[in-house]
C-alpha cells in the first residue's frame, strides 16, 4: 500500500456511472457518436481559446527555436545542406504525428462502440471527477497518465473523454502500432501520435519530438495521455515507471511556458483481459508476434464471451504547480536559454517521485475484484498441493477470508451483490480456464486445462508449458490486489522467518526488500520509511501485530500474519532461483537475456522434482528480467571484453540476506 | 493633527513638499480625479494637459473593470484627525544642531512629510491608520560640508539618519524603522538644489543632489540642454535619488539609465567623502566605486554633489504610435527593433487590458473632427484588419534628434512594424500614451477613495521570457486574488517598456476593489508577494529600477546569493561601523524575512 488511505473501490451509482446504459439510453451507438458535442476549445493562458490547425501545430513545431537549433548543429555535425536535416525533421514529424478529425473519430467511435456493447456487460466511470476536468481543461493543459494493460485502455478513455465533452486526447503510443496499417491510420486520426521505443543519442528526433509533444500543452491544443509505465503491463499490477516521457510534459512549466499542468491519474482494471492468453504467452518467452491487424481482428471470436466489466477511476486532479511549487524551484532554470532547457539532478529526482506517486495513485484507486482474490486463493491452494482438487465450496471459503482480512486492513473489495452470486459470475465469465462445470450447483470441481504450446522451447518439456500458461493468467489477475498486502506482507515476512523483531532493524529490513523488489511491488524512492511506518500502523489498528515493552514487534494473530506473509513469499522465490542461476562454475555471461531461458530449465526441473517453493508462474520472463535488473542495481555485474562476470562476494551478500526471509536452504543443494 | 510635546526648531525653510504637494497621496495638491457635477471624471488644476478635461468613458471603464460602485466612498482622515506620537528625544543632537546652525524641526507635520514614500501601505496609513515610527527630526543641510557636520553629530549623540529627496520611493525606502530605538534625523535634501556649473565642452553639468529632476531639466532646457533622464517621476524625484535608487527612465534608450549617465559624484559617508580623483568617461582602476554607490539606497552615506553628461536639446521631438492585434506580436516587434538596435528615444508596448485603460482616460474633445477621426480609425483596425478589439495592444514611442535623422528612424520603424502586423497609429496617440504616464500616478487615489488597492511594480528580464513572464504574472495575481477571496473583478495588466540587447523592463499595475474583505491590505501583500515569487520563478528580476528599499528584502538572499550579501554586509561595515544610516533597506545587519524561493 502506498498511502494510509483507503485503497480500492466499491462500484456503487451513482459515484460510478454505466457508460454502457448511457449509450442505451442515448439510443444506441449510432445516436451516440453522432450527437452534436461541445468540446471547449483550450487556451492558452493570457489569450483567447483558439482551434489550431494540423498544419499550424506542424509549423510551429518545425520553427521552434529549439528545432531550428539542432538543425544548425546537425547540418554542422554531419557537414551537409540544412535543407537536407530540415527535410529529414519534417519526416520524422510526419512518421510521428496525429491527424486528429472528428469525423474519423465519429465513424470509428461507432466500431467501437458497438465492439464494446458486445465485449462488456459494463464500463464504470466516477462521473463527477469528469465534470471537474472538463472545467479544468478549459484553463490548463490536462495530461491523463492512465494505468496500461490492454490495447482497450486509450480506447475507453477517448470514448469516455467523447461522453463527457472532453476534448480527446493526442495519446502518445508505441511505435510498435505503425505495423497495424489500417489501424495505425484509423488511431492516428483519433489522435494518436506515435513515439519510438527508444531514441537515445538522436538529438533531431528528440527535439522534433519534445516540441510536438510540449507545443499540445503549452497551446492547450487538446488533452495529452500518455502511458507512465511506458509498455502495456502483462502481468496484471503496476510496472515500474519511466520518466522521459513525464519530464518532457512538465518541461514547458517549469519552463514558465505554462502557467500550469493539470496531471489526472486514470485507474483501469478489467474482469477480464482480451488478450490475457496472449500475455500468458509472451512471458513465458514464445516471440511477440507483430501486432498486425490480422492478430487482433482473429479476437472477432472474443466477441462472444462476455468480458464482464471494465472500471475507469479517474484521480484527483492535481496541478503541477501546487505539487511541485516548494520543492522543485523553477527560478534555477531561469539562467539558461528556453531553447536549451535541461533539467538538474534535483528536478530530475522529484519527477521520478511524482511518477512514481503517480503509480500509486493508479494502485489506490484500482478496483480490486472478487476475481482477482478468488486467483490467489487458487494460487495459494496449489502451493499447499500442486496436484489439489479445487472446490466451489473451498474456494468461496478461502476467497470469504481473504477478503475479511483485507477489509480489516483498510481494503475495499468490489463485491457486486453477494459474494457467492459474484463469486459464481466470474467463474462463468473464466470458463474458459477450466474443464466444463455446472456453475449454478452447490458444489463443483474446477479443473485447469492445458493450453497447447506449439513447439519446444529450449529444456522444458511441452506438457510443462501448456499447464503454466493457466496459471500465468491467475498469476496475471491475482497480482491486480498484491498491492493492497505487499507492504503488509513483508513485515509479517521479516517477523515470522528471520527472528528480528525489533523496530529499527525490521524497519531496515523492509527497506531492503522493498528495494530489492522495486519493480515488482512499485513505490515512492526516499519514501520507504514512511511507508514502513504506515504500514506498521495499520497492522498494529488490525490487532495483527502489536509493539512490546522494549520497542520490539509481537505478533499478536500468527493466523492471518502467515497469510500476509505467504502472499508475498512467492515473489521471493521468484527472486531467489534466478538469482541461485548464476555459479561459479560457469562465471562469464554473454548477455542476461540468455540466461532467463537457464533460468526457465531450473524452475522446470525444480517443478518436476516437485521441490518445495515453486510456481508454474515462475516461468515467467518478466520477474525473471525484474530480479537480474535487481541485481544489476546492487552492482553485481562487472563488465569486461568479453562479457559480464558476476561479482560473487555481492552475489552471496544478497542471496544469504534474502534467505533469511525465505528460509531456503532445503532446496539449495539440489539446484 | 494632534501633537502633544514642544515644537523644536531653527531656521526652517519654505519647502516645495510642503506648500504645494499633498501630504496623502501623489503629486500637486491642486491636481486629482475628481467627480464633476454631469458625474463625470475630471481632472482638476492647471499642472497638466488634461487639466480641466472631462474624460466621459473613464467612469464605466472603472466601474466594469474594477467593479467600483462611485456610489460608495471611501474617505481619507482629514490632516487634523491624524495622531502623532511624540519624537524620541534626544537634546544632544538639538543642541549640536543649534550650535552648528543647522536648519531643523521636529514640528509635527514636517515629521510626517518626510517619513513616507508612495507604497500602497503609505497611503493606507496615511488615510486611514495610526502612523508607524516617524523619524524625530528633520535636518535641512545647506552644503556638503553641514552634510559632514550632521553625520558628525549623529555619530557623537547616537541618531539615526535617513535621506530623503524627492519621496517618490515606492520599496518603503523612506520609512522610519519600528524598532530603532535611537533619535532618527531625517536628512532633507531640498536646500540643495542648484547647478553648480554647466560645461559646454566636456557636455557635462555639475549639481547638488537635492535638485529635482524638472528643475534640472528646465534649467537646462533654457541653456540649450537636456539631461535626457526621464523617470515617470521626474516632476518630484530628485538627482540624488535617482543615484541612491539606481533610476531609469522613459529615454533610456537613447540617453541611457542613471548609471550611463553619471561620470562623477561626491558620496558622504560616517567614514568620511567617497569622491574620485578625475572626471573622465571611464576608467580601470580596480571594481566600479560607483556601481557600489548606485543603488545603495541611503544604507551607507548620502549623495552631496553629482556630475552627469547633457545632451544638445534634440531640433525635433517627434511622437509616434502603433497598433498591434496582440500582445505577441507587439513584443516580437520589440525584440526586433532590439536586434537591430535601431530603437527610438522610448519605445514602450502596452497589453490589452492597459490599452483599455488607455482609452478611458481620453479626455473629451471640443472638435467633431476629432471624435470622427479617432471612430473612422477604429474602425479601420478593428473591421478592415480584422484586430480584435479583446487583443488589441499599443506601443507608444518618442523620436529624438535632428529632423533627417528622425525622418528616417521613423520609416524605418514603420516598415519594421508592419512586419509584425502593426498598424501605425499616429503621432496624436503616441503623445496622449507618453502623457498618460504622468497622469496614471493620480489615478491610485481616486481608487482609493472607492476602496480600491493598487500598486505598479516592475522587473527586468531576458527576451525569450518576456512573454511568459507577462502571462504567469498577470494569471497568477488574478488567481491568487481569487483564492484570497477578492470577489471584485481585477486590474492586472501590464507593459514592456525600456528596450535592452539582452531582454527589457516589465511594469506590471495590479489592483482591486478590497471593499468587502476584512483585512484587505494583508490580502494585497500576500498577492504582491506571489506575483513577485512568480516573477522570480519566470526569470525576472527582483527588481528593474524602483530598488528593493524594504519590501523586496526578502528576495536579496535568492538575488544575489549568501556569499554576495556577505560582501554587501561587508561593506557597510566598513562604511557604516555603527549603523548611523539606519534605514534599513536592502539588507539587515541581524537578518530578515526569506521567501521561499
Amino acid at each position: 500500500m502506498t498511502s494510509a488511505s483507503q485503497t480500492g473501490r466499491q462500484i456503487n451509482y451513482p459515484e460510478y456511472e454505466n457508460f454502457l446504459e448511457h449509450l442505451k439510453n442515448k439510443g444506441g451507438p449510432f445516436k451516440f457518436v453522432t450527437a452534436t458535442k461541445n468540446f471547449p476549445v483550450g487556451s492558452k493562458v493570457g489569450t483567447a481559446p483558439k482551434t489550431r490547425s494540423l498544419a499550424e501545430i506542424r509549423k510551429s513545431v518545425l520553427e521552434s527555436p529549439r528545432v531550428k537549433s539542432v538543425i544548425s548543429e546537425e547540418t554542422l555535425r554531419r557537414k551537409c545542406s540544412p535543407d537536407l536535416v530540415r527535410k529529414e525533421a519534417e519526416e520524422i514529424l510526419d512518421e510521428m504525428s496525429h491527424t486528429f478529425n472528428l469525423y474519423n473519430v465519429r465513424s470509428f467511435g461507432y466500431a467501437v462502440c458497438k465492439a464494446m456493447e458486445k465485449l462488456y456487460d459494463g464500463i464504470y466511470v466516477n462521473e463527477k471527477k469528469l465534470l471537474e476536468i472538463r472545467e479544468r481543461s478549459k484553463k490548463d493543459c490536462v495530461i491523463f497518465m492512465p494505468s496500461h494493460k490492454t490495447y482497450f485502455d486509450f480506447l475507453l478513455l477517448s470514448l469516455i473523454c467523447f461522453q463527457y465533452d472532453i476534448q480527446l486526447p493526442a495519446i502518445a503510443a508505441g511505435q510498435d502500432f505503425m505495423s497495424m496499417k489500417f489501424m495505425a491510420g484509423v488511431l492516428r486520426r483519433s489522435g494518436a501520435f506515435f513515439m519510438r521505443r527508444s531514441f537515445g543519442t538522436d538529438q533531431l528526433y528528440w527535439a522534433v519530438f519534445s516540441e510536438y509533444v510540449q507545443t499540445h500543452v503549452v497551446n492547450n491544443d487538446r488533452t495529452v495521455e500518455f502511458f507512465v509505465e511506458a509498455t502495456r503491463s502483462r502481468v496484471g499490477k503496476s510496472l515500474h515507471p519511466k520518466y522521459g516521457m513525464l519530464q518532457m510534459v512538465l518541461e514547458p512549466y517549469l519552463r514558465g511556458s505554462v502557467y500550469d499542468i493539470v496531471i489526472v491519474p486514470v485507474s483501469m482494471n478489467y474482469d477480464k483481459i482480451l488478450e490475457e492468453k496472449l500475455y500468458a504467452y509472451e512471458l513465458l518467452g514464445f516471440p511477440k508476434p507483430k501486432e498486425s491487424t490480422g492478430a487482433l481482428l482473429k479476437a472477432r471470436e472474443m466477441l462472444k464471451i462476455t468480458h464482464g466489466s471494465c472500471f475507469l477511476t479517474f484521480g484527483e486532479p492535481i496541478s503541477v504547480r501546487d505539487h511541485f511549487g516548494v520543492s522543485l524551484h523553477r527560478n534555477t532554470f531561469v539562467c539558461q536559454p528556453d531553447s536549451q532547457f535541461v533539467l538538474d539532478a534535483q528536478a530530475k529526482l522529484e519527477i521520478k517521485r511524482f511518477a512514481h506517486r503517480v503509480v500509486g495513485i493508479h494502485n489506490q484507486n484500482a478496483v480490486i475484484t472478487v476475481w482477482s482474490v478468488a486467483c490467489m486463493a487458487i494460487l495459494q491452494t496449489f502451493d499447499r498441493d500442486d496436484q489439489a482438487i479445487i472446490t466451489y465450496c473451498g474456494l468461496y471459503t478461502d476467497v470469504n477470508n481473504l477478503i475479511i482480512l483485507q477489509n480489516h486492513l483498510g481494503t475495499v473489495v468490489n463485491i457486486q451483490g453477494n459474494l457467492d452470486k459474484n463469486l459464481r459470475y466470474y467463474l462463468t465469465m473464466h470458463a474458459d480456464l477450466f474443464e466444463p462445470f455446472e456453475g449454478s450447483a452447490p458444489d463443483f470441481q474446477l479443473k485447469f486445462i492445458a493450453f497447447p504450446v506449439a513447439h519446444q522451447k529450449q529444456d522444458v518439456p511441452i506438457k510443462i508449458m501448456e499447464r503454466a500458461v493457466s496459471r500465468l493468467i491467475l498469476t496475471t489477475y491475482s497480482n491486480g490486489m498484491v498491492h493492497a498486502v505487499d507492504s503488509e506482507g513483508i513485515i509479517c515476512t521479516i517477523l515470522r522467518n528471520s527472528g528480528i523483531t525489533d523496530v529499527a532493524k525490521v524497519k531496515e529490513e523492509f527497506c531492503w526488500l522493498h528495494f530489492l523488489m522495486k519493480r515488482e511491488f512499485v513505490t515512492v524512492p526516499g519514501e520507504l520509511p514512511q511507508l514502513f511506518d504506515a504500514t506498521l500502523d495499520i497492522l498494529r489498528a488490525s490487532e495483527i501485530l502489536q509493539f512490546t515493552d522494549d520497542n520490539k514487534i509481537e505478533i499478536l494473530d500468527e493466523k492471518n500474519a502467515e497469510v500476509l506473509s505467504k502472499l508475498v513469499l512467492p515473489y521471493f522465490y521468484n527472486f531467489e532461483i534466478a538469482f541461485n542461476v548464476f555459479s561459479e562454475k560457469k562465471p562469464m555471461v554473454s548477455s542476461l537475456s540468455e540466461m532467463v531461458g537457464t533460468v526457465q530449465k531450473n524452475i522446470s526441473e525444480a517443478y518436476q522434482d516437485r521441490l518445495p517453493n515453486i510456481r508454474l508462474s515462475f516461468l515467467s520472463t518478466e520477474p525473471i528480467k525484474n530480479a537480474f535488473a535487481a541485481l544489476t542495481d546492487f552492482g553485481v555485474f562487472e563488465n569486461s571484453n568479453t562479457g559480464m562476470r558476476p561479482n560473487f562476494g555481492k552475489l552471496h551478500q544478497i542471496k544469504n540476506r534474502l534467505q533469511r526471509f525465505t528460509q531456503s536452504e532445503n532446496h539449495l543443494a539440489k539446484l | 493633527m494632534s501633537a502633544s510635546y514642544q515644537t523644536i526648531e531653527h531656521d526652517v525653510p519654505q519647502s516645495y513638499r510642503d506648500k504645494i504637494l499633498k501630504w496623502n497621496g501623489w503629486g500637486y495638491s491642486d491636481s486629482q480625479f475628481a467627480i464633476n457635477k454631469d458625474g463625470h471624471v475630471t481632472f482638476t488644476g492647471d499642472k497638466y494637459e488634461i487639466s480641466g478635461k472631462v474624460m466621459p468613458h473613464f467612469r464605466p471603464w472603472f466601474e466594469n473593470y474594477l467593479g467600483i460602485d462611485l456610489g460608495f466612498v471611501s474617505p481619507a482622515q482629514k490632516l487634523s484627525d491624524v495622531i502623532i506620537d511624540a519624537p524620541v528625544e534626544n537634546e544632544d543632537i538639538i543642541e549640536f544642531l543649534q550650535e552648528n546652525k543647522i536648519s531643523f524641526s521636529n514640528e509635527a507635520r514636517i515629521r510626517l512629510m518626510r517619513g513616507h514614500g508612495h507604497t500602497v501601505h503609505d497611503m493606507i496609513n496615511l488615510r486611514e491608520g495610526k502612523i508607524p515610527r516617524l523619524p524625530d527630526i528633520v535636518v535641512w543641510p545647506k552644503s556638503e560640508h553641514e552634510i559632514v557636520k550632521i553625520i558628525e553629530g549623529a555619530m557623537s549623540h547616537n541618531c539615526a539618519i535617513i535621506p530623503i529627496g524627492g519621496g517618490t520611493s515606492v520599496t518603503n525606502a523612506l520609512d522610519t524603522p519600528e524598532t530603532e530605538k535611537r533619535a532618527v534625523i531625517s536628512m532633507d535634501m531640498a536646500l540643495l538644489d542648484k547647478i553648480l556649473w554647466i560645461d559646454r565642452e566636456n557636455l557635462t553639468c555639475r549639481a547638488q543632489a537635492g535638485i529635482v529632476g524638472q528643475s534640472l531639466e528646465r534649467q537646462l532646457n533654457k541653456k540649450g540642454f537636456t539631461c535626457g533622464h526621464e523617470p515617470d517621476s521626474i516632476e518630484f524625484s530628485t538627482l540624488g535619488g535617482w543615484v541612491s535608487t539606481r533610476a531609469s527612465g522613459m529615454k533610456k534608450n537613447k540617453y541611457g539609465n542613471i548609471e550611463d549617465l553619471v561620470v562623477h559624484l561626491n558620496f558622504v559617508c560616517p567614514k568620511g567623502i567617497i569622491q574620485k580623483q578625475c572626471q573622465v568617461p571611464r576608467m580601470s582602476s580596480g571594481p566600479d566605486i560607483h556601481q557600489i554607490i548606485l543603488g545603495s539606497e541611503g544604507t551607507l552615506g548620502v549623495v552631496s554633489e553629482v556630475t552627469i553628461k547633457i545632451f544638445p536639446i534634440p531640433e525635433v521631438k517627434r511622437f509616434g504610435s502603433f497598433v498591434f492585434p496582440n500582445f505577441e506580436s507587439g513584443v516580437n516587434f520589440f525584440r526586433e527593433v532590439a536586434i537591430q538596435r535601431c530603437q527610438p528615444a522610448s519605445l514602450r508596448l502596452m497589453d490589452n487590458d492597459q490599452f483599455v485603460m488607455g482609452q478611458a482616460l481620453k479626455v473629451a474633445s471640443d472638435s467633431w473632427w476629432a471624435d470622427l477621426k479617432s471612430s473612422v480609425s477604429k474602425m479601420y483596425i478593428t473591421s478592415w484588419k480584422g484586430f480584435k478589439v479583446d487583443e488589441i495592444c499599443a506601443a507608444t514611442c518618442v523620436y529624438e534628434g535632428n529632423r533627417e535623422e528622425v525622418d528616417q528612424h521613423e520609416e524605418r520603424l514603420n516598415k519594421l512594424a508592419e512586419q509584425f502586423h502593426g498598424v501605425v497609429g499616429g503621432a496624436e496617440n503616441g503623445q496622449y500614451g507618453y502623457r498618460l504616464t504622468f497622469a496614471i500616478a493620480y489615478l491610485r487615489d481616486l481608487g482609493m477613495n472607492h476602496g480600491v488597492l493598487g500598486e505598479s511594480f516592475e522587473t527586468s528580464v531576458p527576451w525569450d521570457k518576456v512573454l511568459s513572464l507577462c502571462r504567469n504574472v498577470k494569471e497568477l495575481m488574478k488567481r491568487e486574488a481569487k483564492a484570497q477571496g477578492v470577489t471584485h473583478p481585477v486590474l492586472a495588466n501590464c507593459r514592456v517598456t525600456q528596450v535592452y540587447d539582452a531582454g527589457a523592463c516589465v511594469y506590471f499595475y495590479f489592483g482591486f476593489n478590497a471593499r468587502g474583505l476584512k483585512n484587505g491590505l494583508e490580502v494585497y501583500d500576500r498577492i504582491e508577494t506571489a506575483a513577485r515569487d512568480e516573477i522570480i520563478a519566470c526569470g525576472g528580476s527582483i527588481s528593474h529600477h524602483h530598488g528593493v528599499g524594504k519590501i523586496r528584502k526578502q528576495w536579496m538572499l535568492t538575488t544575489n546569493g549568501a556569499v554576495g550579501i556577505a560582501l554587501l554586509k561587508a561593506i557597510k561595515s566598513e562604511l557604516d561601523p555603527a549603523n548611523i544610516f539606519a534605514s534599513a533597506n536592502l539588507i539587515d545587519i541581524i537578518g530578515s524575512p526569506h521567501c521561499k524561493l
